[in-house]
Parts: structure tokens; sequence; C-alpha cells
């Protein structure tokens, strides 16, 4: 600016328009770089989805032409990973059901879902609403971390704590006995791998509901307040519906890690696709079951026989289209939701 | 009717007029003084809001208007650090006291803000909402009775009872506004506190507001905060003019605006600061 | 008077240990040997003829992975490694290595009833490379520490992890060296062999006829022994099992333990995951390759997890090696038989399978340096550390 003191005013106004010009000139080709760098991360990423998506059904392609809707509608996956092991190499046996699996994986995301839901809201409502504010401090703090804690760690504790737990509250050595015949009664079951599952997932839907609660303008709150609204009321009517979407990411995000959860629940859940019956009463919680993501992990190390590679990426690709359902469902419970709002 | 208060040591008189009568007050406001932690946000305030008339507060910006609106319904309890010296009666019953329910005041009490705050929700369940915390007797019938009455009421009605099962997000910001004071009427409040309602308003929009406060008085007694001195002048029974979180003038419309007592009042009127 | 004795005994005893000791330790002060840096101790002292140095060599042999037979009738001396064979003889200039004759400048000869041999001419005919440091007075053998290129390993994951333990240790010692360990399951180690992906197959049995008829020209080498245990709970009384017993229990046809003389409880079967090398060998050697572990066993994917099992289920009872023993679990008797390593080794414990590594014919080069140090002190301690190496004490 000094320059232009000595200057004319036309001077100055021509160097003031020269200049405005560089600058647009500057901005518009940092913003055009800066599309299509967007624009060339987005197709890339979506690309590397397709991608992997051809690549699991190409390798699945075999199981799924011999099983067709079977794969999904027939159990006794672990027996038949056996025999496609032990078949001789030039008679390869092409027989899978992942019945027991999908049930499995749907069981225990469910139950987990189920469980870890209102536990992991109402931690939050505590959290943002309810505790002194030094508290929320570390509570969010504890949180964040319980969050980031490896599954490893959350299959050691299922398995040295809720299954010796679950054996001992739930199961008599008579109950053992009856059931030896189907399977073995020894705590490591569905109920277990539930247990780990919503322990593993209320951090994470914790998390996400603080932060959606948190962007909750305050404005709502205090205009509820205004009406003589109570706390729990403003809570329930104004704040949670008005931070539903984040509150649902969350849940979203959980589902995906429920449903992709290996190591963890093949540690607690017994490890053998067994159906879990309704008929049983009880038992059915306590019944040993196997997920898809597990069993892929599991059998993993005899995935150089390929009927049972292309078996496990068959798993794989009922894991990603289950996956994949779920987050419609809760698109739809959203669209659903919004609608009821006026919204959508 | 005569009413006193002290600012600075002066003696300053309000008569009643004949066009004007201040019956009886519904809230007495008795030495009331005000801080955000260490900052003092309103200085031996004495004042009574009257029943069934427009009380108007203006003053710059700052002043502390909207500090005292909010100790009418506890807003303020939320503020940490907010502390209150004084009292607040309320029918003759100290607002502040231990054990005196908010909740029950802030029915009495209502408010609405100065930026619309209408909740992300249905048009309808706006009015329901309130309706439905509040008074869990009432059947689903009389829910949508009284929230249509309030449309009405606020003359919301014909302009968006096609948009019923909307977003109230996705009205204009008069609209907002009038479901917003159409929120605080469905509860059956005695007082209807109101911050710069129009502040944000074209003139048409704010007119309407004027003329639903004008017929509103008759139910209800009426605050509004007002930087617009012509809204004031229009529509206000009673006026108070702040500065820097004390009383300097209170009085009747005519004698504010027309014959100002104190120095500060005229320099205000004629927007010298 | 008798007292007067009695001392002169005891100081004539003590001046002879004093003696005793003192003796070798000046020996040794002469000339030192050095295998790959590491001092190997003499119990004769080295005798230098003609500048040659003669030493007794079965030490030397033995850290070389290699063994050494004197034959005193013929008094032929035998030095052989997985890929040399040295044959000598006493007194005499003749020498025999891989069949070829050789003449010695300096034989063989008996020093105080002990064969001293040429270090130089054995060293070299093994393939090793030997120095004389004279400012140290030391004789340098290098064989495992002047190694370089690459070697492709895979086949049993049972050796897999001892092998990559070994591997590991080769490549610290020697900059050129590229070792790859791969896994796949014994078959594929001796298809890969044969194949020629691996150099070194990694099986965890024995080779059997079969193999030698799909795969023709295959040498194996033993490293170790895998004995498989049958372990449960240290709270179960259950303290002796017949073979037919371990049969009937790990196929479902005994279920509760009472059965067994134990308490009335059903009995939990940990299994592991199909493509393990020791359930493989579990139904080889315990369900005669007849029959298959029941269906409902509950599958493990690693030792640890079915000893981890067993040890918190007092009803369970699973199948470990056992090299992996230790007392969170108990391994009942079978057919009367301690589930000891010493009893794999004598194969008294039935439950017993070979680990060997197999080579297309004869070893050479890097392959059969490799193979020589599985067998060498070192690669043994490493075998030891999971199995059961070649000589054991309980
Ligand atoms: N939450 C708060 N924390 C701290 N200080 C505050 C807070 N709210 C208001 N104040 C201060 O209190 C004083 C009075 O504020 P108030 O909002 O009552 O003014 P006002 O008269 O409503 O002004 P305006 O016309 O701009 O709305 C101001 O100095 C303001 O900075
Ligand atoms: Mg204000």
């Amino acid at each position: 600016m000094q320059s232009f003191e000595t200057s004319s005013p036309e001077e100055k106004l021509f160097a003031v328009r020269i200049e405005t010009k560089n600058r647009l000139n500057l901005i518009s080709v940092r913003d055009s770089i800066s599309e299509k760098l967007v624009f060339l991360l987005t197709t890339a990423s979506a690309i590397v989805i397709v991608f992997i998506f051809i690549f699991i059904v190409k390798e699945a392609a075999a199981v799924l032409q011999v099983n067709s809707i079977n794969f999904v509608t027939t159990s006794g996956f672990d027996q038949q990973i056996i025999n496609a092991y032990n078949a001789p190499a030039d008679k390869p046996i092409w027989q899978f059901g992942a019945l027991g699996l999908l049930l499995g994986t749907l069981t225990t995301t469910l139950g987990a879902l189920l469980l870890a839901v209102p536990m992991g809201m109402s931690t939050a409502i505590v959290i943002t609403e309810l505790a002194p504010v030094r508290l929320r401090y570390i509570l969010r703090i504890v949180i964040r971390l319980l969050a980031s804690i490896p599954s490893v760690i959350y299959g050691l504790i299922g398995l040295m704590v809720v299954v010796p737990f679950i054996q001992e509250l739930l199961i008599s050595s008579e109950l053992q006995i009856r059931y030896i015949d189907r399977f073995q009664l020894a705590g490591n079951s569905m109920l277990a791998g539930i247990v780990v599952l919503s322990i593993m997932i209320v951090p994470i839907i914790t998390a996400l509901a603080v932060d959606a609660i948190n962007a909750v303008p305050h404005h709502y709150k205090e205009a509820a307040l205004a009406l003589g609204i109570s706390h729990w009321g403003t809570i329930l009517r104004v704040i949670l519906p008005a931070a539903k979407s984040g509150i649902l990411a969350g849940i979203i995000l959980s589902v995906g890690r429920a449903v992709g959860e290996a190591i963890a629940l093949s540690m607690v859940s017994g490890g053998i696709g067994n159906i879990p019956q309704p008929g049983d009463g009880m038992v059915f919680f306590l019944t040993p079951v196997l997920t898809l993501a597990s069993a892929i992990v599991n059998k993993s190390e005899i995935m150089s026989v390929p009927t049972i590679e292309a078996a496990l990426f068959a798993c794989g690709l009922v894991l990603l289209v289950t996956c994949v359902g779920l987050s419609l469902c809760a698109r739809l419970v959203e669209y659903l939701v919004k609608r009821g709002e006026g919204r959508a | 009717m005569e009413k006193e208060s002290f600012i600075d040591g002066v003696l300053v008189h309000s008569q009643s007029s004949t066009t004007f009568s201040l019956d009886s007050s519904i809230i007495s406001i008795q030495d009331l003084n005000a801080w955000y932690g260490q900052t003092q946000a309103l200085k031996q305030v004495n004042l009574k809001i009257y029943k069934n008339q427009i009380t108007a507060f203006i003053g710059p910006s700052g002043c502390g208007k909207t500090t005292l609106l909010r100790c009418l319904n506890r807003m303020n309890d939320l503020i940490p650090g907010f502390d209150l010296k004084g009292s607040i009666e309320l029918q003759g019953e100290n607002i502040y006291a231990p054990g005196y329910s908010v909740n029950k005041l802030r029915k009495q009490v209502g408010m609405v803000f100065q930026q619309a705050n209408p909740f992300p929700q249905t048009v309808l369940n706006n009015l329901k909402l309130p309706l439905e915390e509040n008074f869990r007797k009432l059947g689903k019938a009389q829910l949508k009775q009284i929230a249509i009455d309030k449309l009405k009421d606020t003359g919301l009605l014909e302009e968006v009872k096609d948009r019923l099962q909307q977003s109230a997000l996705k009205l204009s910001g008069g609209q907002q506004q009038r479901l917003c004071v159409a929120r605080a009427l469905a509860i059956d409040p005695e007082i209807l506190l109101l911050d710069e309602p129009c502040s944000a308003l074209d003139p048409i929009s704010t007119s309407k507001i004027e003329a639903l406060l004008i017929r509103l008085k008759e139910r209800y007694s009426i605050v509004i905060v007002t930087h617009n001195l012509q809204q004031a002048a229009r529509i206000a029974d009673y006026v108070v003019f702040f500065y820097q979180g004390e009383i300097v003038e209170q009085g009747l419309p005519q004698e504010i605006f027309i014959t100002p007592r104190m120095k500060l009042t005229s320099q205000y009127l004629q927007g010298m600061f | 008077m008798l007292r007067k004795i009695r001392k002169m005994v005891v100081l004539v005893l003590a001046l002879s240990m004093l003696l005793s000791v003192s003796i070798p330790a000046m020996g040794a002060d002469a000339i030192a040997v050095k295998v790959d840096g590491k001092k190997i101790e003499l119990d004769v002292a080295p005798v230098i003829e003609k500048s040659r140095t003669l030493i007794p060599i079965r030490a030397v042999v033995e850290e070389l992975g290699g063994n050494v037979i004197f034959n005193a009738s013929t008094q032929a001396i035998s030095i052989n490694t997985a890929d040399q064979e040295v044959k000598l003889t006493l007194n005499s200039k003749q020498a025999l290595v891989n069949g070829a004759s050789q003449e010695l400048e300096v034989p063989a000869k008996a020093v105080d009833g002990r064969t001293l041999v040429p270090l130089r001419f054995v060293g070299e005919a093994l393939g090793a490379d030997v120095a004389y440091d004279a400012a140290s007075k030391t004789v340098n053998v290098k064989y495992f520490s002047n190694m370089s290129g690459t070697l492709k390993i895979g086949g049993s994951t049972t050796i897999q992890p001892l092998a990559q333990a070994a591997a590991d240790k080769l490549m610290a010692g020697n900059q050129g060296l590229s070792i790859t360990i791969a896994g796949g399951g014994s078959g594929e180690g001796i298809k890969g062999v044969h194949a020629g992906t691996f150099n070194i197959g990694n099986v965890s049995r024995d080779l059997e006829a079969a193999d030698n008829v799909s795969y023709p020209g295959l040498i194996s080498h033993r490293i170790g022994t895998d004995g498989i245990a049958v372990i449960v709970n240290p709270k179960n009384t259950v303290e002796n099992l017949t073979k037919q017993q371990v049969i009937d229990i790990f196929t479902g046809k005994i279920k509760n333990w009472k059965e067994l003389g134990g308490k009335d409880a059903a009995i939990f079967v940990q299994t592991r995951e199909a493509g393990s090398g020791t359930l493989t060998a579990f139904e080889e050697l315990a369900l005669l390759k007849k029959s298959k572990v029941l269906a409902t066993a509950t599958p493990h994917t690693s030792t640890g997890l079915i000893k981890e099992a067993v040890a918190r289920n007092e009803n369970a009872i699973g199948f470990i090696s056992l090299g992996y023993m230790d007392n969170s679990v108990k391994a009942p008797k079978v057919e009367g038989v301690s589930a000891l390593k010493s009893k794999a080794l004598s194969k008294e414990w039935p439950y017993v399978r070979s680990l060997v590594i197999v080579s297309k014919g004869t070893p050479s080069g890097l392959t059969a340096k490799y193979v020589n140090y599985l067998l060498s002190p070192m690669g043994q301690q490493i075998v030891s550390q999971d199995y059961l190496p070649l000589k054991v004490v309980d």
C-alpha cells in the first residue's frame, strides 16, 4: 500500500484492479485444482470399492454357481469345510451352506445393538446433560480411549471374564449333559458374543452420540425449557430427535464394526456354526455360534484349497451384502423418521 | 396511581393517564442486581409489569434488557456464573425463593426469543410437543384443536394450513417467529416475554406481529424488548429505558417519547448513541 | 602317626588334583580353535606336525552339524555331514572324500588314546574356510558365517516357526543371505521341493512309500520329534486312558467323564481348525487315520488357545504338542505310559511323529548348510524350544 502514496489516483485504481484480477486468477486456479483433486480422489475411492466388489464376486463365483441361493439357506459350513479340506484334489467338494454363519452374524449383531444402543445413549446423555462439567470432560476422554482399544483386548476380556461368568451363572452340569450331543454349553456362546460386541460398540455409539448431542444448537434446548418442559422432557423430545442423524451414524458405524468383527467373536462365541433354535428357550442364547467374519479368519489357514478359498470369499460377499443391507435399513429408518418430521 | 423509582438519587415519577390504566401489577421487581461472573449486568432495578398491558424495554445494545427479560422466567439459571440479588415477585410470590418450581414458572411466563427457534420438527409438532409435555391428560383431538386455535390466534393458520406436516424450518422467518409466539401461547401462559421478535423481519411481518400483540394483550400481559422506537411507540402501554444496567426512566410512551425527563433518554431518542 | 599319613594322603590328593586341572589348561593355551567365532573346547591339546594342525575332530564336526564314527577294529574314521563324507584311516595318507581318493600330507594319528586328525584337510573337505591366525595362535573355521545367496523353504506349519527362528539367526550372521519361509502344510513342502519352488521342504512326518512314488528322489533329514499329548484340566481326576478310550472320546462315543472313572459331567472335546498340522497328526496317530474328531468339538486356531480352553474348563479334553506341555494342563497316561519327552523319543509314547526337512537329492551348497545348521547344536537348541531335539533328557 505504501507504494501507492506517490502515484496518481488513476494509477492507484489501475494497480488495485490488476492486483484484484491477479488474486482472482490465483483463487480460481486454486479452486479448480482442489476441485479436480477432490473429484479425482472421490473417483479413485469409488473405483477401488467397485474393484473390491468385483474381485470378491469373481473369487466367490465358483461356489455361488454351484450352490446358488442354497449358500445362504442351508447349513453345515464347518463340516463342509473339513470335507472340502480332506477331499482329494481331483474330486473337489463345492457344497457349502453358510446359513449358520449368517444367523450367527445377525443374532450377535442385533443382540449387541439391543444392549448397546440404550447403554450408549444413556451414557451420552449423562455425559452431555447430567454429569458435572469436570466429570463430563473426564468421561469423554475415557470413552474416546475405550473406542480405540483393539478388539483382541475385548476378546481376551470376554474369554477371561464374560465366558466363565456365563458358564457359572447360567449353565448347570445337567444342562451340559442334556445338550452334549448337539453342542457344548461351555459359556462360549452367542450371549458371550453379544456381551463382548456390545462392550465393544458402546463407546463408539456413545462417542458419536455425544458429538451429535453437543452439535444440537443451544437454542432448541432453551426453547423447550422456556416452554416449561422438564429437563428430561427436553432431552427426550427435543435434543435427541435433533441429534438423531448423528446418533444414527454412530449406530450404523457400530453395526459395521459388529458385523465385521472377527477376532473377539472367534474367541468367545464358540467357533462352530450352530443354528440357534428358538425352541430351546434360554439355551437359544447359550448356543455356540460362528459369524461370517470369524469363519473367514478361522478358516483362512487352509485358503490354499481352492474350494475353501471360494467358499470364504462367498462368505465375504454375504458379509458385504449384509453390511450394505443393514446400512440401507438404517437409511430407511432415517427416511421414515424424517418423513414423520416433514423434512423429507 | 403513582410509581417511583430511584436512579442516581433522582426521584422519577410516572403518572397514570386517562387512556392508560395501571390497575394491578402482575410482576414486581425489587432491588434487582445481576452479574455474569464479575461483570454486573443489572443494577438496582425496580419495576412493575402490569396486567394486560404491553411493557416495552428500550435502550442501547448491551444495557441489560435481555438479561432482565431472562430473569423473569429464570432462563439465566442455565448460564454458568450468573448470579442475582433482589427479588422478583410473580403474583406476590418470589420466583427465586428456594423450592419455587421453575417449570411451573415457565408455564406461566412464556418466552419468544430474539431469533426464531422452532424445533426441527413438523409445524404441528412444534405446538403439540409443549402441550403433550405439560398437559398429559389431553386427548389427541384436543391437542390438535388447541394447536389450530393458536395458529389462528397468531394469524398463521391461513398461511400454513397445508404445511402442518412439513418441517417448521421450511417456513419463512416471519412465519417461524409467529409460530414461536403460537407455541409460547399454546401452554396458556399469563405473561409473554418477547426479545426483539421483529429484529429480523420485514415491515409486513413486523406489522403482523404488532397487530397480533395488540390483540393478545387482552388475554396476556406482555413484555417486549425492542430497538425499534416507532414500534415501542405504536404498541407499548408502558416504556422502560435502560442504560448500562440501570433503569434511567420509565413511564407512559407519550411521556418517554415526547417529554423525556432525563437527558440520557432524549439523547438516546435522538440517536446520539 | 596315623594322622601324619592321613595328612600326607590329603596333600598328595590335593596336589594331584591341582596338577590335573592345570595340564589341559596349559595345552589349550597353545593353539585355539574357533568355529564361526565360537571357541571350541578340546579335550586333547592340538599337535602341530609339519606345520599342520592335528586336533580331536569330533567337537568341530558336531559344531558343523555333522558326526564322526571311529571304527576301532579297522582304525577307520568316518566323518559325515548332510552333503559331504570324509573317510580317513589312522596312520594312512590315503583319504576318501565323497568316494574320491586324496592324499594327505600328514596322516591321522593316535595320541594318548585319542584320534587326532588334520583340521585344515577335514574342514575344507566339509566345505568350511580354514585359516590360521599366527598372532593369536588360533585356527578360525568359518562355515555358517560365510553364507550368501537365497534359500526358499516351505511346508509344514508345525516346523515353520522354528525354521523362521533358524533363518533369522543365520541371516543375522550373514549379510548377503536371504531365506524365505512359507507355510502351506507338509504336503506343500514335499510338492514344493519336488517342483523346485522350495530348496527345503518342511514335513512334520516321516516320508512314506507313497511320497517316494509320487515325488521320487527326495532325501529327508530328521531334525527332531514331535510327540502329541492328550491334555485335560489339572482338576480332572482321570489319570489313565487307553488308546481305544482316546479314540472313543474324540469321536464322541464316550460322552461323560464318569464312563472313565471321573465325575458325572459332559466331556467337552477341544480340537484344532482344519489344516492344523497337530490335528492332522493327531487324527493320524491317535485316531489311526480312520476317523475324524467329532463335529461338535470346539475348534481352536492355535495351540495357545486350545491349551487355554482346557486350562479354563474342568471338563475339557484336547491335544497339543508335547513340547508345549506346562502345568496349566495335565496329560493323563496313555496305555500306562507317561507323556514324557524321553518316552516320545524312545517311541514308547504312542503319539509320536518325526519332524524332517527334505531336499531334492543330496543337498549341496546353501541347502546343505541349512540342513547342517538345524543338526548342529545351535539348530537343535532352536528345535528344543518347541519340540524334542534329536537327543533329549527329561
Ligand atoms: N452469557 C453471558 N455471559 C457473560 N456476559 C453476558 C452474557 N450475556 C450478556 N452478558 C453481558 O451482560 C450485559 C447485558 O447484556 P444483555 O444481553 O442483557 O444486553 P441487551 O440489552 O439485551 O443488548 P442487545 O440489545 O444487544 O440485545 C452485556 O454487557 C453483555 O455483554
Ligand atoms: Mg438482547
